[in-house]
């Protein structure tokens, strides 16, 4: 039989037939596995076909119909959550369609939390708006269904991002919630950052193709309002290179796209961010960056002292403005911030460590070992209720602790000094354990230290001078560590000191938490 | 984008020259060439070249010998799940492939499914490093992994002609349509056309006895019809009789006459001097030219045509992608103003595409077809460096695309140039 004529017989209702037919023709292409899933799950073996459309997944993991087909089955079986699995991947692979947004929305109304309120109502819309070019009487019944307001339609702003960001991917929610459309580029990336596509597409991101880039930058580029891309910039350095190339792409791109947007005109401004993973002493490197950066509007730094050592290395024209902000950073409202009447005097440490001195003794020092998503590791359902579970089971711990991985070395160099090194003596052979003075200690924000101070957990960190570090100390938001100093002793330290400073957290906010971005992109797009 | 560095990595091949259209562009500063150490006398060549012709705007350029040949012919055949090619690869190659290609504007690998480029690209889809693949010769094999893998993991693939992306649908199940670029990596170069072949005036041996000269460049040649591994490629007694027969000249220039590639013995007694014997003066067995010094190039403009293929291919499989195959030496040919021509059945996508060969049945009738080949249409690799750096970076090509119509002339064969700009 043809797989026409297959059709056919499964739009009949003819599924015995179907069944039939392939009980004695072994299972080959992901039509072969689709039809015989169908036929399986409508002709009444509802387990069968969908352990059918797993096999086919299991090699065909990509193919559209079958992901369509599985979701709806649990959909239907009432598996709403696993339901909802399969249509996020859907969306990750950039297909629009209106029962799996249907799905979607459905899902975060089951749940029926506050926080996805915006994001039902986001996708009970796409699922409309789509629905409603074809099939007006179905679009109905999902504006029904959803009780969606009457903002269908209305103009939205859109920001194209450039692979998958890096810690707190899931803050862009805050563009959603107002009305901004994501289309999100997606390329390879770490495996740690992985999951922001995931945490995306549940946030109603658009994906767009490696492959599909240039189409877009030809076609749907003028109607882009913000290019975004943040992370890291490895400019040769020994200690990461070795199998980390995603960033070569990303600049490739944003020379693409910045060069396309000012020679045609258009409306779009391009914003970087660069973290602290940022090395451009090489001089191939610093070049090699210089060029794709030249029609780009805005850089921002994680600190100063990065920005300070980005221009010492790096030559843009005077068109590209910068500023110091952090974008890989939670949202004011996911602050978990909670005042106790007493404290854990422990000293909490998470995420990549690297062996070295540090001024806490190791009975005082608890590790987080669950794999929680709290700025990334997860999808945004995930990170929310993960978030959730953190806060209850580490939010009473008083402390985190920060890098101190060469502030004791004897060789200890300050940032002026490292500043002024050729770049043969700048690179950071951390995986062999050599540890020579770096520039990342003055440069960069660890992402671990913004978990803490999320949660109203005190680091403790070393004064080394990096300048973020001494705004959260002038702030009264983590504890100082001189280097004379050799030993901290938690229990010192009383409880109402730790709310006292948990209080400071809150009230300089701003210092770490996205919403500052979002002003700034509102403000630039407004032209001030 | 200016100033723009290029790696390049893979096979040098047979037109080292081709590269000064590379090291000439006004938009490339440095050209970083990484070849394998089984092509040390093309490199020679290769910095010969570029000594002899550099100039103070010629690109910087630095060539390294990559030396992991064996391992690519070898071991990395055996892979056949990703994470297996990873941990097979010695520390000093990662390092290599990791900190060196990738200093670079521009990776461009290629070009053969024989020369380990293809598996060396495969490596970096690998680790994510971008990449242009330059891609000409391959077959029809299953389970090609490392293939599909570099075509997958490519930003740009460089193919010579839509047919590629049939090929390659049939053959992995993917479709490139979105980033191929269309140009041949056996353009041969624009600057030794202009600089040595534009104005060269050479007389065809044809006006000389008034008989056309058939010129056959062929590295080996083989003379036992049931050899099987060259699926009849280089056994050329059948059509070489058949053009003598016919009146034609023959100039058969190879480097060796062998009974067959598994058989690589060679006697005098062999079916080629036959021939020779058979007919004195208009069958020459002749010393392989040597194009890779533009001089060479005197010697093929003697002839009126040359030949393409041995038209002998049965083999299915190997015809899948024979028929898409465009052969290098139909770019000497062109480049010399001599008129390709070729059996039919074998090439399958030129017979539709090209107007300036001659398809035959019988070589007869290739009295009458001369006469409708208007011009040779040429394109260089200046062209493929334009198309590369415009694709990539979506630029407007650097220049027009060059395009030389080369025009019939009188009654003979004789061709005069004309530029004619597209």
């Amino acid at each position: 039989m043809e797989n026409e004529d297959i059709q056919k017989l499964l739009e009949e209702g003819k599924y015995e037939a179907v069944i039939q037919y392939y009980r004695e023709k072994p299972l080959e292409t992901s039509q072969d596995f689709l039809y015989f899933g169908i036929a399986l799950f409508y002709g009444g073996f509802k387990e069968e076909g969908v352990k059918i459309f797993k096999a086919g997944l299991e090699k065909y993991p990509n193919d559209l119909d079958l992901l369509l087909n599985i979701s709806e089955a649990y959909y239907q079986l009432g598996q709403y959550e696993t339901a909802f699995e399969y249509a996020k991947k859907i969306v990750e692979l950039g297909f629009e369609d209106p029962y799996i947004y249907d799905i979607i929305a459905s899902y975060y109304e089951i749940l029926g939390e506050e926080k996805l309120k915006k994001l039902k109502e986001l996708f009970a819309e796409k699922a409309y708006e789509l629905l409603n070019e074809k099939n007006g009487k179905e679009a109905e019944m999902i504006r029904e269904k959803f009780h969606i307001p009457s903002r269908i339609g209305r103009k939205k702003k859109k920001m194209l991002i450039i692979g998958s960001c890096a810690n707190y991917g899931d803050s862009f929610v805050k563009f959603v919630e107002n009305d901004w459309e994501l289309y999100i580029l997606k390329t390879h990336t770490w495996k740690t950052f992985v999951s922001n596509y995931e945490c995306f597409a549940e946030m109603g991101a658009k994906f767009i193709k490696e492959e599909d880039l240039d189409d877009f930058i030809k076609y749907e580029l003028s109607n882009i309002d913000l290019v975004f891309r943040t992370g890291y910039f490895y400019g040769g350095d020994d200690s990461h290179r070795i199998i980390r190339f995603y960033d070569i792409r990303h600049f490739n791109y944003i020379y693409k796209i910045s060069r396309w947007i000012k020679e045609k005109g258009l409306k779009a401004k391009i914003v970087l961010a660069f973290d602290g993973d940022t090395f451009v002493h090489d001089p191939f490197w610093a070049e090699w960056l210089s060029k794709r950066l030249i029609f780009v509007d805005y850089i921002l730094f994680d600190t100063e002292n990065l920005r300070k050592y980005f221009f010492k290395h790096v030559s843009l024209p005077p068109s590209v403005k910068t500023d110091v902000m952090l974008v890989e950073v939670p949202l004011k409202r996911e602050l978990m911030v909670r005042i106790h009447d007493h404290y854990r005097k422990y000293v909490l440490t998470m995420g990549r460590s690297i062996p070295s001195y540090v001024p806490v003794a190791s009975d005082r020092i608890v590790t987080l070992n669950t794999p929680l998503a709290l700025g990334g590791g997860g999808g945004y359902l995930k990170r929310l209720k993960d978030r959730e579970i953190f806060a209850v089971e580490y939010g009473d711990i008083a402390f985190g602790l920060g890098y101190f991985h060469d502030f004791y070395l004897s060789n200890y160099s300050s940032f002026e000094e490292i500043l002024e090194r050729s770049h043969e003596h700048l690179t950071i052979p951390m995986r062999f354990s050599n540890y020579l003075p770096m520039v990342y200690a003055y440069t960069n924000v660890p992402g671990k230290v913004i978990s803490y101070l999320q949660f109203g957990i005190v680091p403790i960190l070393p004064r080394n001078g990096n300048d973020f570090y001494e705004k959260l100390f002038q702030n009264g938001m983590a504890i100082p560590i001189d280097r004379d100093v050799e030993y901290f002793d938690p229990e010192t330290v009383l409880d109402e000191q730790i709310s006292e400073i948990r209080r400071n957290i809150l009230q300089s906010s701003d210092i770490f938490t996205f919403d500052r971005f979002f002003n700034f992109v509102n403000q630039i797009l407004e032209g001030e | 984008m200016d100033n723009i560095v290029v790696t390049r990595v893979g096979i040098i091949g047979a037109a080292p020259h081709r590269y000064l259209d590379l090291l000439l562009h006004p938009k490339v500063k440095s050209v970083r060439y990484f070849y394998f150490d089984n092509e040390e006398k093309n490199y020679q060549a290769l910095l010969e070249t570029y000594s002899l012709h550099k100039t103070d705007s010629t690109a910087n350029f630095s060539g390294r010998k990559f030396r992991w040949y064996s391992f690519f012919t070898k071991y990395i055949q055996l892979v056949k799940k990703l994470d297996m090619l990873l941990s097979l690869i010695p520390n000093e190659m990662l390092r290599i492939i990791a900190q060196e290609f990738t200093k670079a504007d521009i990776l461009m690998i290629g070009d053969n499914d024989y020369d380990c480029s293809i598996g060396l690209a495969a490596v970096c889809a690998i680790l994510g490093i971008p990449y242009v693949l330059t891609f000409k010769e391959t077959r029809f094999r299953k389970d090609d992994i490392l293939e599909k893998w570099a075509l997958e993991g490519a930003t740009k693939i460089v193919v010579p002609h839509r047919g590629y992306v049939d090929f390659i649908k049939k053959k992995h199940g993917i479709d490139i349509s979105k980033k191929v670029i269309f140009a041949d990596v056996d353009w041969r170069s624009k600057f030794i056309f202009d600089k040595y072949i534009r104005n060269k005036q050479v007389q065809k041996l044809s006006e000389r006895d008034g008989r056309l000269h058939v010129c056959i460049l062929a590295s080996r040649t083989i003379w036992d019809p049931k050899e099987t591994r060259s699926k009849g490629r280089y056994y050329y007694v059948d059509i070489i009789e058949k053009l003598l027969k016919s009146g034609f000249v023959v100039h058969l220039h190879t480097n060796a006459i062998i009974k067959s590639l598994d058989e690589p013995i060679f006697v005098r007694d062999n079916p080629y001097t036959h021939l020779e014997k058979r007919f004195p003066g208009k069958f020459l067995i002749e010393k392989p030219i040597d194009l890779k010094r533009p001089e060479g190039y005197y010697e093929l403009m003697r002839y009126d045509l040359g030949l393409l293929t041995s038209g002998k291919v049965e083999d299915e499989i190997f015809m899948e992608f024979e028929k898409y195959n465009i052969p290098n030496r139909y770019y000497e040919y062109k480049h010399a103003g001599v008129v390709p021509i070729a059996p039919k059945g074998v090439l399958k996508y030129m017979e539709e595409n090209c107007e300036d060969v001659i398809f035959f049945e019988e070589p007869t009738e290739i009295y009458e077809k001369i006469h409708e080949v208007e011009y040779l249409r040429i394109q260089f690799y200046r062209n493929l460096v334009d198309k590369v750096i415009s694709e990539l970076f979506l630029e407007p090509c650097c220049e027009d695309e060059y395009i030389l119509d080369l025009k019939k002339d009188r009654k003979g064969f004789n061709i005069k140039f004309s530029d004619k700009k597209k």
